[in-house]
């Protein structure tokens, strides 16, 4: 195990002023990702993953939403959540960089693609002039764009989905970094794409030794890609284990009501096994395991008593059968 | 996080004093509304009492401006003791006190929240209920002349604006200019509005030829100079205050239309909306029930900051000579009978303009405010 | 083989969308949505129309509900064709025929409540029984296991399953025979979209509808159709029971298609 992993999440909590008053959206979150790994974190909408993951690059606009106190975010040892401005943009495309869900929105649509990427270019590494046009048309050579030097000319309208999330995929490649953050990365895109996506960023992640924090609701994309996996539910993660255990023996009730309710497809199947009731509102968080009413397995102690994350082996669970089992 | 209180538990203890004096527990708990209830009461209260002796000479002599405007303080003084007291008559009944949740509901508590709208809405109505209380609250005569003793006399304790060249009071002048304005502004408005978004839904909803051919007028009609239009009508007909309001009303639609069109193409492709085609609705009822409703934000928002307009239009008319004839007061032609005087009897053109600034700033704040307020983002 | 309750015969659907070429020669481009489909469906089924976007699926959808005229091509219902009616058919099939859409954010109108929007639909089409509309309402609301409280409320004030579950009410308030589902479990989380499933397969056989489910989550459509058609570019590639379909492929792209489905690993205890 090493020493100081490359990005550790220490109860990180986040606060949202609405309407009806002030909520945690992330309620001590904690996880760590060490280099050329691959974090998938899953859930459901209103978990807080993606709150989660812009925290990590301070991208969470105060007001109204809030970084509280006593939350940590280190980067090879240096905490971000109190690093100056200045050094957060530096580390912004950098050593991190981030890739989201809609490409057509997070392309700037007025701008040629080409500009967009060079742009990123310019901002994070040393070259000029001509050296970032031809950088530019590797980089989208790499992302598997066809014809690079003439699609750098279009437009974001002008390309596919699947070719504006490869540009943005680009874009994030630029500064070289250590770690790449990607929110439901693959979630506007039709399902042949996905899977090309997917192994894109796989195989990024590999020639480059970077680490890939990959959030999403889709345990089929989680099952392709991830190392290990944390699952969100209600701003907590309830269970965190490598891939292989998570899928094959689950140990939070979430989880596997999660998997059961996900039609196989290659078994078809009567009902599926729905979990009962919807997730809860921030604002309303059930006493005890924030689960609990939803559960089938639920004790009289997960009533009253909120669980932290237990051993169980190579996984850990939030759960207290999972400490009644031990 | 626990839920607030309902207001009219929080803050104050309600009791006896509710009733007596409506909105005290709201302005306990330090919400603007129990001020305002409170405030305006009281004043109504105290304009009744001082004018008791004006209201008195009205029921003797009746006359349907006077009849209205004495009854208008009865129903307002009701009112506001009804709305103080809402929060009481509810738990009387033992009906949970529901904030609405409408739209509506919601884009009203966060218009409250826009303190210079709050400001604005307040100095409306302020505005109309003066206007409505105008012949209790005008100190003189309108028209009445004093041309031997009172003839151009500075503000003073008698005369709060001073008087005019006639030697007729200016506070009763503007105060009865007041309301021409503000019809004239409401009336335009109203005709500009109905008509462009008339225009604009066919033209949406119809798409195709109807909608090309309406663009055209609506092209056709901003080609017009509103002012010059207005001039050269008024000069060819006799002035009169209908006129001016068909002449504002015929050309002010055409900016309503466009938007309006613009909103009703974008929600026609809506799913609700597909879906009541698919259950057989008429156009006349899709058009009318489930896009217009959903498409009126920027009109009202529109709608407001027109009155401004109308009113400044008209105030410019009535410079010209054009708009509203003397001895009729209106603001626009009180500032024209006070422009050659500006230097030594500055009051008569000073304080009609003011009071068009005034009002004009107010519909302003309170058209941002509904703008933020009804912001569809926060709807859906 | 019963006669098939909608069939498409050749249907096809173009767009113009804007023009091209400089502003002399301008030449409006043409967009082919739906480029020549036969379609059937019976009483009872669930037909699956399975596509990636552009593929002209949800085109497809309201071309068959009468929506949209075609551009070529027919619609029949029980063998009539959709062009030919009158008022008072065209009336009647609406009520027969309804659509649930994808989008639970947009689907309602959200300046009516949900009591309002059913109340209307009820009155509309006369269907209000002599006991009043707010009972049948409620029965609506209870029937897609919603609570009858709900009908005061307004939309934004639902989760999207619970939305979802009011556009169903909607779609049923008509009493319809055929309900054609657009991605109606799409935008849904995924413990919801099971709960909206079994929904739908429930009041399948409670009230003996048939559904046209169009979807490109293929996982969904093993588990719910009887009969599957691939959609590619505006025509279908494939068709067949969806057993078949999906055991032995014939058409490469239903192959890739079925390739991509990325699958959690199996294994629950």
């Amino acid at each position: 195990m090493n020493s100081t992993r490359l990005l550790e999440v220490n109860d990180l909590r986040v606060s949202f002023r609405t309407d009806a008053g002030e909520a945690l959206a992330v309620d001590g979150v904690s996880f760590s990702v060490g280099a050329g790994e691959t974090l998938g974190i899953v859930g459901e909408s209103g978990c807080g993953k993606s709150v989660s993951a812009l925290s990590i690059l301070g991208l969470i606009a105060d007001p109204p939403g809030r970084v509280l106190p006593g939350s940590s975010v280190r980067l090879r040892g240096e905490e971000l959540l109190t690093a100056p401005p200045a050094r957060l943009r530096d580390v912004r495309g950098g050593e991190v960089a981030m890739v989201f869900q809609e490409p057509m929105t997070s392309l700037n649509p007025v701008l040629r693609v080409g500009d967009q990427v060079a742009e990123a270019v310019r901002r994070h590494t040393e070259l000029r002039g001509d050296a970032v046009n031809e950088r530019v048309v590797t980089l989208l050579d790499r992302v598997g764009i066809p014809d690079p030097a003439s699609r750098a000319r279009a437009f974001p309208h002008q390309l596919s989905g699947g070719m504006r999330q490869r540009a943005m995929i680009a874009m994030a490649l630029a500064g070289d970094p250590e770690l790449l953050i990607a929110d439901e990365p693959t979630t506007a895109l039709d399902v042949t794409i996905q899977a090309r996506i997917l192994t894109l960023l796989d195989d990024l992640r590999r020639e480059r030794n970077m680490a890939l924090v990959l959030i999403t609701h889709d345990l089929g994309v989680v099952a392709q890609v991830a190392d290990r996996v944390a699952v969100m539910y209600a701003g907590r993660i309830v269970e965190e284990a490598p891939s292989a255990n998570l899928f094959s023996t689950p140990a939070h009730p979430y989880t596997i009501g999660l998997l059961r309710s996900i039609p196989d497809p290659d078994k078809p199947g009567d009902r599926l096994e729905a979990i009962p009731g919807s997730v809860p509102s921030p604002h309303a968080w059930p006493p005890g395991c924030r689960f609990h009413p939803r559960c089938a397995v639920a004790l009289d102690r997960c009533r009253t008593d909120d669980p932290s994350l237990m051993q169980a082996s190579a996984t850990r669970a939030a759960c207290w059968l999972v400490e009644e089992d031990l | 996080m626990s839920r607030q209180a309902p207001p009219e538990t929080r803050g104050g203890r309600p009791g006896p004093l509710d009733i007596v004096l409506p909105g005290i527990s709201a302005l306990l708990a330090r919400r603007l509304s129990g001020f305002l209830a409170l405030g305006s009461w009281l004043t109504l209260l105290g304009v009744a009492w001082f004018r008791r002796s004006r209201i008195l000479d009205v029921l003797a002599q009746p006359g349907w401006d006077g009849i209205l405007a004495v009854l208008s303080l009865v129903v307002l003084i009701a009112a506001i003791w009804l709305a103080g007291n809402r929060g009481r008559w509810r738990s009387i009944g033992s009906l949970e006190p529901e904030a609405g949740r409408s739209p509506v509901a919601l884009a009203g508590r966060r218009f409250q929240r826009h303190h210079q709208a709050v400001l604005g809405l307040a100095m409306l109505a302020t505005l109309t209920v003066v206007t409505l209380l105008t012949p209790l609250l005008a100190p003189f005569d309108p028209d009445m002349m004093n041309l031997s003793t009172g003839r151009l006399l500075a503000p003073s304790a008698a005369h709060w604006m001073g008087t005019d060249e006639l030697g007729r009071d200016l506070l009763s002048r503007v105060l009865y200019g007041a309301r021409i304005s503000l019809v004239i502004g409401f009336l335009a408005v109203v005709i500009a509005i109905t008509l462009g978004t008339a225009i604009g839904a066919v033209a949406g909803y119809a798409g195709g030829w109807a909608d090309a051919i309406l663009m055209r007028i609506v092209d056709l009609f901003l080609s017009f100079p509103r002012l010059v239009l207005l001039i050269t009508v008024v000069a060819v007909f006799q002035p009169s205050i209908p006129l001016i309001v068909i002449v504002l009303g015929l050309t002010g639609w055409m900016g309503v239309s466009r938007l309006v069109r613009g909103q009703v193409l974008s929600v026609r492709e809506r799913e609700y909306v597909q879906a009541a085609r698919a259950l057989g609705y008429g156009p006349g009822r899709v058009l009318g029930r489930h896009i217009l409703p959903n498409v009126l934000t920027p009109v009202i928002v529109a709608a407001t900051l027109g009155i401004g307009n109308a009113i400044l239009a008209e105030a410019a008319l009535s410079y010209l000579g054009l708009g509203v004839q003397p001895p009729t007061a209106s603001w626009g032609n009180i500032i024209q009978s006070g422009g050659d005087r500006i230097i030594d009897a500055w009051w008569i053109s000073t304080f009609p303009g003011l009071a068009i600034v005034l009002t004009v700033m107010s519909f302003n704040l309170v058209g941002d405010g509904l703008r933020d307020a009804l912001d569809p983002r926060h709807v859906e | 083989m019963s006669e098939p309750i909608l069939r498409a015969e050749g249907l096809e659907k173009r767009y113009s969308t804007g023009r091209s070429g400089p502003a002399g020669l301008r030449r409006p481009v043409q967009v082919e949505a739906v480029r020549g489909i036969d379609l059937e469906i019976h009483a009872g089924e669930t037909l699956a129309l399975v596509g990636e976007s552009g593929s002209g699926k949800s085109t497809t959808g309201r071309l068959l509900l009468g929506l949209e005229p075609p551009s070529a091509g027919r619609v029949l219902y029980r063998g009539r064709d959709l062009a030919d009616f009158d008022r008072a058919t065209s009336s009647m099939f609406r009520r027969r025929t309804q659509v649930v859409f994808q989008d639970p954010y947009g689907s309602l109108n959200p300046r009516l409540t949900v009591g309002g929007m059913l109340r209307e639909v009820l009155t509309f089409h006369g269907l209000a029984p002599e006991h009043g509309t707010s009972e049948r309402v409620a029965e609506l609301l209870t029937l897609v296991g919603l609570d009858p409280s709900a009908a005061a409320r307004y939309p934004h004030e639902f989760s999207g399953g619970q939305r979802q579950r009011i556009g169903i009410a909607r779609a049923l308030s008509v009493e319809p025979e055929l309900i054609v589902a657009d991605e109606p479990v799409s935008a849904l989380d995924v413990s919801v979209q099971a709960q909206v499933l079994n929904l739908l397969a429930d009041l399948q056989v409670e009230l003996g509808l048939t559904y046209l489910f169009i979807s490109h989550d293929l996982a969904v459509v093993r588990h719910v159709a009887d009969r599957t058609a691939v959609m590619f570019e505006g025509k279908i590639v494939e068709e067949g029971t969806t057993e078949r379909v999906f055991a032995d492929p014939q058409h490469p792209y239903t192959r890739e298609l079925l390739s991509s489905i990325a699958r959690p690993r199996a294994g629950v205890p």
